[in-house]
């Protein structure tokens, strides 16, 4: 499908096909390739698969057939290099919002306080600095999922797999966290897979989309707005163009 | 009418006074012998004179001794139980009906072989009550560690947590009910070693969480 295919991808998912027990396939022959660096956004409409495929990527399911390989080794087992977060905060009611963040460290070794700095400076800039000793209980949907994308920032893992993780928030802590994901994973270089159901922010953030519907990929776009994205754009020809573009895409995919 | 907690509570001891009237005048009235019944009063002598003598105090206090070690003793080994049978499917499906068939059997009916056995001293009373209190320990042990939700599982398995990491720091405080989780767990684990020996003297330091045996 792409040009530069002779170079090694950074995630590659081959041909994978999921199927839970006694179901039509959920993942059906899904083939898709991220650079290093990359920032790919995943649309469809709800229950087309768009979990399935991420946990696919993460190794937290097996496919049946086809595969997933990381830096070009075959994906054996889910492990802290990527960094997941899932569509419900699952957070760890007994923690506060600073020891949530701080579990991905605890569990490899014990946090310094340059671990606990870290988190602390995750959550200010996630907008809870006055929540970290908070518990989950404490805090509002939006917030227990800004303390998820937290954890999952916090070994600062090459490949972040993100499900959804905007969709509890308004439109304007929303447009700032877009732009903070952004800055933060260029200044890292970090590869990112974004699940959402959002086809403006699929554009803003995307270098690339991918419409998804019925288990499989059914249209791509290469996104070419200018790089480092300003909230601007969004008003500008060019966004409108794409947006309506994925608009009708994903119309015609649903008859 | 809904009465609060208070008024709950009051009504509970004003029944319990009338049941002690009733109990007291069905003795006095029908001159039962302090051989069949004893009445409430007299009992309350009995019981006032025997500690104020001293009589009393050292039984109460092999009574009390007996029912701790028990009380720990069976703790401990159902809630070791209840680990291993929840981590293991194969320990469970072998030893799970055993386990099941031995709590059938009365334990009062085994306190005169435990006596043959053991002789009078503390340890068939301690045996006993330890028998008593391991069932429902392992028993809530068990479901409790089996309930722990699929998410967070995977979200364990996401962070490349051990088997006994995924037990110490997510099945154990999940089987605890909420209210412990909140006040047990923030200071034990904070900053949780992953080091095991000592994450391990904290699971048998903290509470059970199961409702007290009924001994
Ligand atoms: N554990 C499961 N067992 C059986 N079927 C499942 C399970 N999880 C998901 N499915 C089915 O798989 C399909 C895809 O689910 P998936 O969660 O991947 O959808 P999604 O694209 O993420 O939807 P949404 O946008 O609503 O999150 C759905 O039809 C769902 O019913
Ligand atoms: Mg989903």
């Amino acid at each position: 499908m792409r040009t530069e295919g002779a170079t090694v991808a950074f995630l590659d998912i081959e041909k994978v096909v999921f199927t839970y027990p006694g179901r039509a396939p959920v993942v059906d022959g899904v083939d898709w390739r991220m650079q290093a660096g990359e920032f790919h956004c995943l649309l469809g409409r709800s229950g087309c698969g768009k979990t399935t495929l991420l946990k696919l990527a993460a190794g937290l399911l097996k496919p049946q057939s086809g595969r997933i390989v990381l830096r070009g080794g075959e994906l054996a087992a889910p492990g802290p290099q990527v960094g997941f977060m899932f569509q419900a905060p699952t957070l760890l009611d007994w923690l506060s919002a600073l020891d949530n963040v701080l579990l991905p460290v605890s569990l490899q070794r014990r946090p310094t306080p340059q671990d606990a700095q870290r988190a602390l400076r995750l959550l200010d800039q996630l907008g809870l600095a006055s929540h970290a000793q908070h518990h989950p209980r404490q805090l509002s949907g939006g917030q227990q999922s800004r303390v998820a994308l937290a954890r999952a920032l916090v070994l600062e893992p090459p490949l972040l797999l993100l499900d959804e993780p905007f969709a509890a928030l308004d439109a304007i802590t929303r447009a700032e966290l877009q732009d903070d994901l952004l800055r933060t994973c260029r200044e890292r270089g970090t590869t990112v897979l974004f699940v959402t159901h959002d086809i403006n922010e699929a554009v803003y953030l995307g270098d690339r989309i991918a419409l998804m519907h019925g288990g499989r990929i059914v249209e791509n776009w290469t996104i070419t707005l200018p790089a480092p994205r300003m909230q601007a754009m969004r008003h500008g020809p060019a966004f409108n163009d794409y947006c309506a573009r994925v608009r009708a895409a994903m119309d015609g995919a649903g008859t | 009418m809904n009465p609060t907690p208070m008024q709950a509570r009051l009504l509970a001891a004003a029944l319990f006074l009338v049941l002690l009237g009733l109990w007291e005048l069905v003795v006095r009235q029908w001159g039962l012998s302090a051989l069949v019944l004893p009445a409430p009063s007299a009992v309350a002598q009995a019981l006032w004179s025997g500690l104020a003598s001293g009589y009393f105090w050292p039984h109460v206090r092999a009574t009390l001794q007996a029912l701790f070690l028990g009380l720990a003793a069976g703790s401990i080994v159902g809630l070791l139980a209840g680990m291993a049978l929840a981590e293991s499917e194969l320990l469970e499906r072998v030893l799970k009906p055993y386990v099941v068939v031995s709590q059938v059997v009365p334990k009062l009916a085994l306190a005169p072989l435990f006596v043959l056995w053991f002789g009078f001293g503390m340890l068939p009373t301690v045996l006993i009550t330890a028998l008593i209190c391991f069932f429902p320990l392992m028993e809530n042990t068990l479901t409790g560690l089996r309930q722990t939700d699929a998410q967070r599982l995977q979200l364990f398995r996401m962070l490349g947590a051990t088997r006994l990491q995924t037990l110490l720091r997510l099945k154990l405080p999940m089987g605890l009910p909420p209210s412990l989780r909140g006040c047990a767990w923030p200071w034990c684990w904070r900053w949780s070693a992953s080091s095991w020996p000592s994450s391990w003297v904290r699971a048998k330091a903290w509470a059970p969480w199961s409702s007290p045996p009924r001994a």
